[in-house]
């Protein structure tokens, strides 16, 4: 009995040893991550957009074919900002998430922005991974992403050039993720706090008629100190006409 | 017209009578700026230079997505605005941008009337802005500095009426307006606005503060009525262009401006943290048009090209540098309001690029640019009427003969000047006809030089053998217009 104790409870710490690391990213969040789905040409739950819209910047999906995974395109022949899209609520917190893709590029101006993933809350970028530029093979980006508390209404951009760094050139992009780590983060691994970014624009939105009512009131005052005199500009008149 | 007595009576000068002569004018000049600025519009399609971002942020208002513009939002607001109306199309975004361009011109007319109570000198002024490269290009694409030079001129303007108004009843719109004007030229662009709304607001209190009939404590009540009314409607009028930022929740109160402009300044050092941009040029460099470079160009077949330079006229910049430096001496030796004023204000856009340490271009000249094509006019219009020096005159000779040299050769070029040297010394002895040698002779040479330059103004196609000629500056070094 105890050597088979002793066998089940070896098994299962060899299992785990195996399935943890894997599992220590819970499901991914994404819907259609792998790109494995979609019709008319477009995948399932991604949305193409761009800075201008612009016939020299393209979008298009790649169905699994051959064993290999599918993946989404963007070309970019003029300088641009263009991004595959996803929206998607993450959380509840508190906890971390990864978010990431793996990245490939093509004659992307090194001179320029890359192709990254950023992740957007309330219409702005919270977090971003390092980028790729110029032509290189398969590579994985992405950063850790911690949510204070709930649940946040976000965006997953798989995206070539980013805003002030537009760019040129193709970016392929697979197997993109948005999990919850379940493992311990690494001593000083950088993570983007989703709180600092909800509070930096945060403010009081009385502050915004109480200005206005400042500044019309100092414009009334003004306006009254130059209230002019009764008869002493028709005398200003006559004296510069002498 | 006496300098001096100028200076006595700015304040209570009656301003030129309006005559059948100012409309036939101004509508002259509307109808060459429309032409001008609203002629093949649309080309090229798609954005050009930093359209990108300006037309982007704009295209982000009307989609309620969230941006980090690093201007404030005026020249956004504009696009969307074309871009609205008229649905996504280059003309419909360089659209409301092309009206200020045009609108620039007239006001510059006005502005000119008061400033030299003198058509001739207000409608070279004009002419100038009309025809000069720089405010061709800006004014034909959605960038911000249009947008910022016509309000700042507006604000001169309504500045020079309030100064020679006499009712002071109806002078409170003036400053109304002026107070409006100055917020969206602040609204318009980073840091330059703010010598705009500095010097107006400063030679407003100058003048206010001067003795005449009015007793000193309804003098000191007048000043801090002028100053409130003036900074308050300014100050509503900028935070106004920002609620579009509030309505669409990007923004939750008045503290998100100021986290806004530590973004933005945040920003700005990050781009000094960029490698030298080849375009970029110092501030001292621009009055020489040394570096001016092209926005957009497109090589065709059988050796043709298209480009879109942000260059000026040569012999305009090279004309308002020379008659700047004579203002500027008047102005040491004897200063006036409107002389103060120009130097004053020209110096200032210059120098508030002293700290900025990042890439800067000669686009970053037009405010200065601005003021001294009105130093240039009115030096013109005092050579035409036979009371300039003979300083001035010979400056201006002076500043046409590079534009010569490069465009015509060394030996064409030194023909060209010994003729109009030789002219202008056969009537050294008749004051008024050597002033007007001097003006028609400069005018003639900007004229040509305006024709020469408009095809890579206005993106017209060249052989690149023609456009290759008219890079009269092409070294290795600052001095390069490519």
């Amino acid at each position: 009995m105890r050597i088979v104790a002793a066998a089940l409870f070896f098994v299962l710490v060899e299992w785990l040893a195996i399935v943890a690391p894997n599992n220590a990213y819970a499901q991914n969040l994404l819907r259609n991550g792998d790109f494995s789905e979609g019709s008319d040409l477009k995948p399932d739950g991604w949305e193409a957009e761009s800075w201008l819209l612009s016939p020299t910047t393209t979008f298009s999906w790649v169905a699994p074919q051959d064993g290999n995974p599918g993946n989404l395109e963007i070309t970019c022949s003029e300088k641009d900002d263009a991004r595959w899209t996803q929206s998607l609520k993450i959380g509840p917190g508190p906890g971390i998430y990864f978010v990431g893709a793996e990245v490939r590029t093509e004659d992307v101006n090194d001179q320029l922005g890359g192709a990254f993933v950023t992740l957007s809350y309330e219409g702005m970028v919270a977090a971003v991974s390092s980028d790729v530029s110029g032509t290189s093979g398969w590579r994985r980006l992405g950063f850790l992403v911690r949510i204070p508390d709930k649940t946040f209404d976000v965006e997953v951009k798989l995206r070539l050039g980013g805003m002030m760094n537009f760019t040129t050139g193709r970016a392929f992009f697979r197997n993109a993720r948005v999990l919850l780590v379940q493992s311990a983060i690494p001593r000083g691994a950088m993570i983007y706090d989703l709180k600092f970014v909800r509070d930096a624009w945060r403010g009081r939105p009385w502050t915004v008629p109480i200005t206005f009512l400042i500044l019309i009131m100092g414009s009334v005052a003004g306006w009254r100190m130059l209230e002019p005199a009764s008869g002493k500009s028709a005398s200003r008149v006559d004296r510069a006409s002498e | 017209m006496n300098d001096a007595a100028d200076d006595r009576t700015t304040k209570h000068e009656a301003p030129l009578a309006w005559l059948p002569a100012d409309t036939i004018v101004t509508v002259i000049l509307l109808v060459a700026a429309a032409f001008l600025r609203l002629w093949r519009i649309g080309y090229p399609a798609g954005p050009v230079f930093d359209e990108l971002a300006y037309v982007g942020f704009g295209n982000n208002y009307l989609r309620g997505e969230y941006f980090l513009g690093t201007h404030p939002p005026l020249a956004s607001l504009v696009s969307m605005v074309g871009l609205w109306a008229f649905g996504i199309h280059s003309w419909s975004w360089r659209l409301g941008h092309a009206f200020l361009g045009v609108v620039l011109v007239v006001i510059t007319y006005l502005l000119g009337r008061r400033l030299f109570r003198n058509r001739f000198s207000a409608t070279l002024a004009a002419t100038f802005v009309l025809l000069d490269g720089l405010f061709l290009v800006q004014s034909r694409l959605a960038l911000t500095d249009v947008i910022m030079v016509t309000f700042a001129a507006l604000s001169y303007l309504l500045m020079f009426r309030f100064v020679q108004m006499l009712d002071r009843g109806s002078s409170r719109i003036t400053l109304l307006g002026l107070g409006t004007c100055l917020g969206l030229c602040l609204a318009s662009k980073l840091l330059y606005p703010g010598v705009t709304f500095l010097l107006v607001l400063g030679f407003l209190i100058f003048q206010l503060a001067r003795p005449d009939d009015e007793a000193s404590g309804s003098r000191a009540r007048t000043i801090v009525g002028v100053a409130l009314l003036v900074s308050s409607s300014a100050a509503i009028a900028f935070l106004a262009t920002f609620l579009p930022n509030f309505a669409l929740g990007w923004w939750g109160g008045i503290e998100s401006l100021f986290h806004y402009y530590s973004e933005v300044i945040w920003f700005q050092r990050a781009l000094l943290a960029r490698e030298p941009d080849l375009h970029a040029s110092p501030w001292w460099s621009w009055p020489f048009m040394l570096r001016p470079f092209v926005y957009w160009q497109r090589h065709l077949d059988g050796g043709r090209m298209v480009a879109i330079w942000c260059g000026g006229n040569p012999v305009l910049w090279w004309g308002a540098t020379a008659a700047m430096l004579a203002t500027l001496g008047r102005v040491l030796w004897r200063p006036t309001f409107r002389d103060s004023f120009i130097v004053i204000g020209y110096f200032g856009y210059l120098a508030v690029s002293l700290p900025a340490g990042r890439s800067l271009y000669t686009f970053h000249y037009m405010s200065s640019l601005y003021l001294a094509f009105l130093a240039l006019a009115a030096v013109l219009g005092e050579c035409w009427v036979g009371t300039a020096s003979r300083w001035d005159h010979l400056a201006l000779i002076g500043a046409t003969i590079p534009a010569l040299w490069l465009g015509l050769g060394a030996v064409k070029g030194l023909i060209c000047v010994t003729i109009v040297i030789g002219a202008y010394f056969a009537l050294r002895y008749r004051e008024t006809e050597a002033g007007k040698l001097v003006t028609a002779w400069f005018l003639l040479t900007a004229a040509v030089a305006s024709i020469f330059f408009f095809p890579i103004w206005m993106g017209l196609t060249l052989e690149i053998k023609s456009f290759d000629a008219r890079m009269w500056l092409h070294g290795s070094g600052l001095a390069n217009w490519r």
